[in-house]
């Protein structure tokens, strides 16, 4: 099975910098946590266009963190949106939920480990 | 380098600004479109900027077409940021006038080139256009004097004739020619004769008024394009340049030398003339009537004698044949005295 998240490209993308993941993970959570009730809200408004925004910026997000499972679950939700055609979205929002949630708690856990880490050395 | 980001994903946003100054630029970051579009409209806007594709308020391709129909110098390096599998993104932005794209989530180092790839094109386009700017400044002033040139001072006046023309407005020409100015250059050499003609150009210069134009046509050799001014009012400029003029020597190191300048003025008044060139002619006129009356002193060109001015003239037609300036000497005198107190230096 393939981890919720990829390391090895989080630590590329942010060169090495912890400070500044720990930054981002804290930013995550915020933001994919406000875009998920927006998301919500827009799904059972059946707003397509609201839909198709927030889910890529989810997509966009996740991208960073080398999310695959959680990116292609957003990138479905936006696909839906921009088709218009909505009879699939609420399950599409379910999946991506449970797979923003995933990734927040896989993001937690590396924080804890990099703050453990930090305080070690 | 100073770039502007533009991105509503605060992840992306956050580790493009870190990036981005890490590497030694300086970053404005904005959170939506419509923030990114008033930012660059300020004065000193960054000339390097990376748009996001899909953003609220304002997507980044609306952006960039805006940006190209700013048609802004120096031009602006537009890097769009755009996800991936989006090849019709891709080509709608370069169509948009879009110069490169990232693909989002981006590799660090082809950010790195891309970014240094665009600086390039904006660094060039700077170099250029300073280099053009400069040019057009030579093409158009003096070397010596810094005033205008002669093909720039014409042209002004040409430009002049037609708005003032259009608004029915009058307009006036002064040329001036230093007096005696080859026996200065025979005495004290050309150096002292360089640094006259710097400091009349300063004099002349500081002494019209704001939307004026001073021009040198020749050696010693200038012209004033007044636009707005009838005859009478381009009498008493050109009074209060003679005045400039001669009231001060000019300070050399071969030490002060005294100076006087005269000067034919005309008047352009929606009949008498269809070119500045007959205006330039006219005013070249005037110039020698000055100086064959002896230097120093301002002459109207004879056919635009206004019903004023011709009273005057013959009143002390008496005293001195026909001349103008004869008209002329009451008014001088009575400005002179104010003028004094408002010369510069």
């Amino acid at each position: 099975m393939t981890d919720v998240i990829d390391k090895v490209e989080i630590l590329d993308r942010v060169d090495g910098d912890l400070e500044l993941l720990l930054e981002l993970i804290d930013l995550f959570r915020d933001d994919s946590s406000r875009l998920i009730s927006e998301l919500r809200t827009a799904v059972s408004r059946e707003d397509a266009a609201l839909i198709e925004q927030n889910a890529h910026a989810l997509k966009g997000s996740v991208g960073n963190f080398g999310a695959a499972m959680a990116y292609s679950a957003a990138a479905k939700l936006e696909a839906i949106g921009g088709t218009g055609d909505l009879s699939e979205a609420a399950g599409a929002f379910g999946v991506l939920e449970t797979e923003i949630e995933r990734v927040q708690n896989a993001l937690a856990s590396y924080a804890v480990e990099i703050s453990n880490e930090n305080t070690r050395s | 380098m100073k770039i502007l980001v533009a991105e509503d994903d605060k992840i992306t946003l956050k580790l493009l600004e870190t990036r981005l100054r890490k590497w030694g630029n300086d970053v404005i970051a904005c959170a939506d479109g419509l923030e990114a579009w008033e930012r660059l409209q300020e004065p000193e806007a960054p000339a390097l900027v990376i748009l996001d594709w899909m953003m609220p308020g304002m997507p980044g391709v609306n952006i960039c077409r805006k940006i190209r129909e700013m048609n802004r110098r120096p031009y602006v390096y537009v890097i769009l940021l755009t996800a991936k599998n989006r090849k019709e993104d891709i080509l709608e932005g370069l169509e948009a006038g879009a110069d490169d794209y990232i693909v989002k989530p981006f590799d660090p180092s082809e950010l790195k080139v891309r970014v240094r790839a665009g600086a390039r094109i904006v660094k060039l386009q700077e170099d250029l256009m300073a280099a053009l700017d400069v040019a057009d400044y030579r093409a158009s002033h003096d070397g010596l004097t810094g005033l205008w040139n002669r093909v720039a001072i014409l042209d002004i006046g040409s430009k002049e004739l037609e708005r003032t023309q259009r608004e029915g407005r009058p307009m006036t020409l002064v040329m001036a020619d230093l007096d005696h100015f080859k026996r200065i250059n025979d005495r004290y050499g050309h150096p002292a004769g360089d640094e006259v003609l710097r400091e009349v150009s300063r004099r002349l210069a500081s002494s019209v008024r704001i939307y004026d134009s001073v021009g040198r046509v020749g050696g010693e050799e200038f012209v004033m394009v007044l636009p707005g001014c009838d005859r009478e009012e381009g009498v008493t400029i050109a009074e209060r340049l003679r005045a400039s003029i001669s009231g001060t020597p000019v300070v050399t190191p071969e030490g002060p030398i005294p100076v006087t300048m005269s000067f034919g003025v005309t008047e352009f008044q929606g009949r008498n003339v269809t070119d500045v060139a007959t205006l330039f002619k006219k005013a070249d006129e005037a110039l020698y009537k000055a100086k064959s009356k002896g230097r120093n002193r301002v002459e109207v060109c004879r056919s635009d004698i206004s019903p004023m001015l011709g009273l005057l003239m013959e009143n002390r037609s008496e005293h001195c044949d026909a001349s103008e300036h004869c008209g002329l000497a009451p008014l001088q005198s009575q400005r002179l005295a104010g003028v004094d107190a408002v010369r510069p230096i």
